[in-house]
């Protein structure tokens, strides 16, 4: 277990959004150090390196953009999620022109942001270790193909080999736009009709309801109206 | 009448008017005082001359001169002072009547050639002026002035018959050579001018070569009283009268003096053509200055609706730049007072929409991520039910609050730049890709009509977004699964449309003009979730950006029809 030693730094200011974000973190397996000032944190990066950091906008000695900028001058490259206030373009624009890697709104979900700090550590630590291993990784799910397993987390998803093999060719082609016929030929191996065509809908359906945070606002699998699918970046 | 209504133009047309009424005024008057400063110079003239001529007449009674000799006296008396002198005797008979005096052809000049040669051999004719320009004809000849009066003189036969004799008389005659020639010929005739009385006769002997003058004394006899004014032909209408009275006191005749020369009208006549002129050209002038006032005035204002409109479109930084001592300048800085209290409050409203942001979002968020974790913790029980539905609730109390402080940026975001340009297109295959998405987990059908070529219009981007999220929240929150919803986005020339079609439960007809109110929730909308807010954002959005927003019930379902100006 990778993350099981991985150190967090939260700096937010409240207190009762920082004790309830440490036990989730915590819960997940991660060690969560908590300041409650941007300067407080910005020495203990420096000092201890965690693995992330998780940096509130508003804090009571300046913005979390100032203190992401600092953190990056001073040399502390390790990903930054931001926590944002407002769904304002400016805030996400800005926070990733001052170094952050991602950003959740408050109000999040819990699930949502141990999701973006996986996917987060993943792309910062994870890859390199398992690069050869055959793991694909998508959000933050490792797909490995050796063994025919789906995680999130510490958590193993159940999926059938055909929603395996679905997940794996869209994970393949992440980003791109996929055809129905497409699909069916690559995992079914069928020529497309309508009726053929409906039963990709049918897969994705289900397999949306395993591997979305919340299946019924789909965020990884997406549907391209008039076209076919798309797996987020 | 059509009077144009920018000051541009009124105030030139004002100014013009006020010249011309001004021109009016002064003009009539000095016209009336012209007239009758004249009409008294006319009968000062012919008084002063009645009093002079008639003691010279009375004069020649007392000499016992020949009436012969008296008639050609008062006959150049009249053609001096251009006055028609009538001499009446005691017992009423006309004794003398010079007539109205015309004055013509009373000069003539005459080129004599010089000794020995003959006027046929000159080939010159008299009077020709060009002669004057030949250096030749100059040096040779001798010009001589001849003032010559047109005589009358009654003539009584023994018989009692009486009839007229007229001649030429010469009054006055002038020789004129070169000064380097005979200068005594200059004056050859002046003994005779002399003793025809003529008192300034010795002015035209001493005047330069070429140039007659004739009497100049005009208090007297009328020469260059009016001068080249004078018009030969108009009379004055007034009447001077004298008696000619013997040593004894005894009334000999009398003297008529009247039909002088009138030349206060000509005076008048032609000070009004002058004045005519001078008016039209005042009017003129005027108009000018007014056009410049008025430039003056309307530039400054034209450049201060400029900046005010462009504050009303949301740009809150603009100032004017206006440098004036004048009402203007006040104007201009009284506006920029008012841009920058407003641009304060602006700023002010939008910190305190962001701080409210964050105090209810901080609250939320903590609850949101503690009442996971009891979700997580608790085994299936009623418990957990009820952690369930706080969480359901909790939901709700987030989506009220980001749409009233959604509502309250938009109304209050007068500084938001929504005049940029911004793919639409973008924006709709993003929203649809994830309500395409959701519709799919739902069992409703999606359906995208977009054109090919990308769709521009002018805002905001994420409040357009906020329009396509609550539009299509509606549509899939009220249609059941299995049915479609559409949305469909084209140009119509300037316009972009958008239209939201779904097939859920419609609008009941009598509360289709209250759906875009705050809070407004329909009656058969009752059992859906939802704060009533979404579309008084979507509205407010539409009316920020200058669209429009229609809706209609296609029973069954709803749909919705927002116009966006397109960018070009």
């Amino acid at each position: 277990m990778i993350s099981h030693a991985q150190k967090i730094l939260l700096i937010e200011d409240d207190a009762a959004v920082a004790h309830s974000l440490r036990d989730g973190l915590e819960r997940d397996g991660y060690a969560v150090i908590w300041k409650d000032t941007g300067n407080d944190g910005i020495r203990f990066a420096r000092e201890h390196s965690p693995h992330l950091i998780v940096l509130d906008v508003r804090l009571p000695d300046g913005t979390g953009f100032e203190f992401c900028h600092k953190l990056r001058q001073q040399g502390v490259y390790q990903p930054i999620l931001m926590l944002t206030v407002r769904r304002d373009e400016m805030d996400k624009v800005r926070g990733l022109e001052m170094g952050a890697d991602d950003y959740v709104t408050k109000p999040y979900s819990l699930r949502e942001l141990l999701s973006r700090v996986r996917a987060l550590l993943r792309r910062a630590y994870g890859e390199l270790s398992l690069s050869d291993s055959g793991v694909l990784y998508v959000s933050d799910l490792a797909i490995d193909r050796s063994r025919g397993q789906v995680r999130r987390g510490e958590k193993l998803i159940f999926l059938t080999p055909i929603e395996f093999r679905l997940l794996i060719y869209l994970a393949r082609h992440q980003g791109q736009v996929l055809t129905r016929a497409q699909i069916l030929d690559a995992v079914w191996g069928y020529n497309s009709n309508s009726e053929n065509e409906r039963i990709v809908n049918v897969h994705i359906r289900r397999l949306r309801e395993k591997v979305e945070i919340d299946p019924s606002t789909p965020s990884l699998i997406l549907t391209v109206p008039g076209m076919g699918y798309r797996l987020a970046v | 009448m059509m009077f144009p209504k920018s000051i541009r133009w009124q105030l030139p047309f004002s100014y013009a008017l006020l010249a011309l009424l001004s021109t009016l005024a002064l003009g009539v008057v000095l016209l009336l005082m012209l007239r009758s400063y004249y009409t008294e110079r006319e009968i000062t003239y012919l008084n002063n001359n009645a009093d002079t001529i008639s003691q010279a007449v009375q004069r020649l009674f007392h000499e016992d001169a020949p009436l012969a000799a008296i008639q050609a006296q008062i006959t150049s008396y009249a053609f001096l002072s251009q006055v028609r002198i009538q001499l009446v005797d005691a017992t009423g008979a006309m004794l003398a009547d010079t007539g109205v005096q015309h004055g013509h052809n009373l000069v003539s000049i005459s080129a004599l050639p010089p000794e020995g040669a003959s006027a046929e051999q000159s080939g010159i004719s008299a009077g020709n002026a060009a002669l004057y320009e030949h250096e030749a004809f100059r040096s040779n000849y001798t010009f001589r002035a001849n003032l010559e009066v047109p005589i009358s003189i009654p003539i009584f036969s023994q018989n009692g018959e009486s009839g007229t004799a007229d001649y030429y008389t010469p009054l006055i005659r002038l020789d004129f050579v070169r000064s380097d020639g005979n200068a005594d010929d200059a004056v050859t005739d002046l003994e005779q001018a002399q003793t025809s009385r003529r008192p300034s006769i010795e002015e035209a002997a001493e005047s330069p070569e070429f140039t007659l003058v004739l009497p100049a004394s005009g208090t007297l006899y009328g020469f260059g009283l009016g001068e080249e004014l004078s018009s030969p032909d108009a009379r004055s209408g007034h009447v001077a009268q004298r008696l000619i009275v013997n040593d004894s006191g005894q009334p000999m005749g009398q003297l008529l003096m009247s039909e002088g020369p009138a030349y206060g009208g000509q005076i008048v006549a032609q000070v009004g053509r002058v004045w005519v002129f001078a008016g039209g050209l005042a009017v003129a002038l005027a108009a000018l200055v007014g056009w410049g006032v008025s430039r003056r005035i309307t530039e400054p204002l034209i450049m201060l609706t400029s900046v005010t409109s462009r504050m009303a479109t949301g740009v809150l930084s603009v100032r004017s730049t206006l440098q004036r001592n004048d009402e203007l300048g006040m104007l201009a800085s009284a506006f920029n007072d008012m841009a920058r209290r407003v641009e304060e409050t602006v700023v002010t409203l939008r910190r305190f929409v962001a701080d409210a942001a964050h105090e209810l979002h901080t609250p939320i968020t903590a609850l949101h991520t503690n009442l996971e974790l009891a979700t997580d913790d608790l085994p299936p029980s009623s418990a957990r039910d009820y952690v369930e539905r706080a969480r359901a609730q909790l939901k709700r109390l987030e989506n009220l609050t980001d749409s009233l402080l959604d509502l309250s940026r938009i109304e209050a975001g007068v500084a938001e730049d929504t005049d940029k340009p911004v793919a639409l297109s973008g924006i709709v295959m993003e929203v649809s890709e994830l309500y395409a998405s959701r519709s799919e987990q739902l069992g409703i059908n999606f359906v995208l009509e977009i054109s090919e070529a990308p769709v521009f219009v002018r805002g905001s981007a994420w409040q357009l977004r906020s329009v396509l999220t609550n539009l299509l929240d509606n549509a899939i929150k009220f249609t059941p699964p299995g049915e479609t919803i559409s949305l469909r986005v084209r140009s119509e020339g300037e316009w972009v449309e958008v239209q939201v079609q779904d097939r859920g439960i419609g609008v009941p007809a009598e509360e289709l003009p209250l759906i875009f109110s705050r809070f407004h929730r329909c009656r058969n909308a009752a059992a859906y979730p939802g704060s009533g807010l979404g579309l008084a954002i979507v509205k407010s959005v539409i009316d920020a950006h200058h669209g429009q927003i229609a809706v209609r019930n296609t029973a069954p379902g709803t749909s919705f029809t927002v116009m966006l100006p397109a960018s070009a």
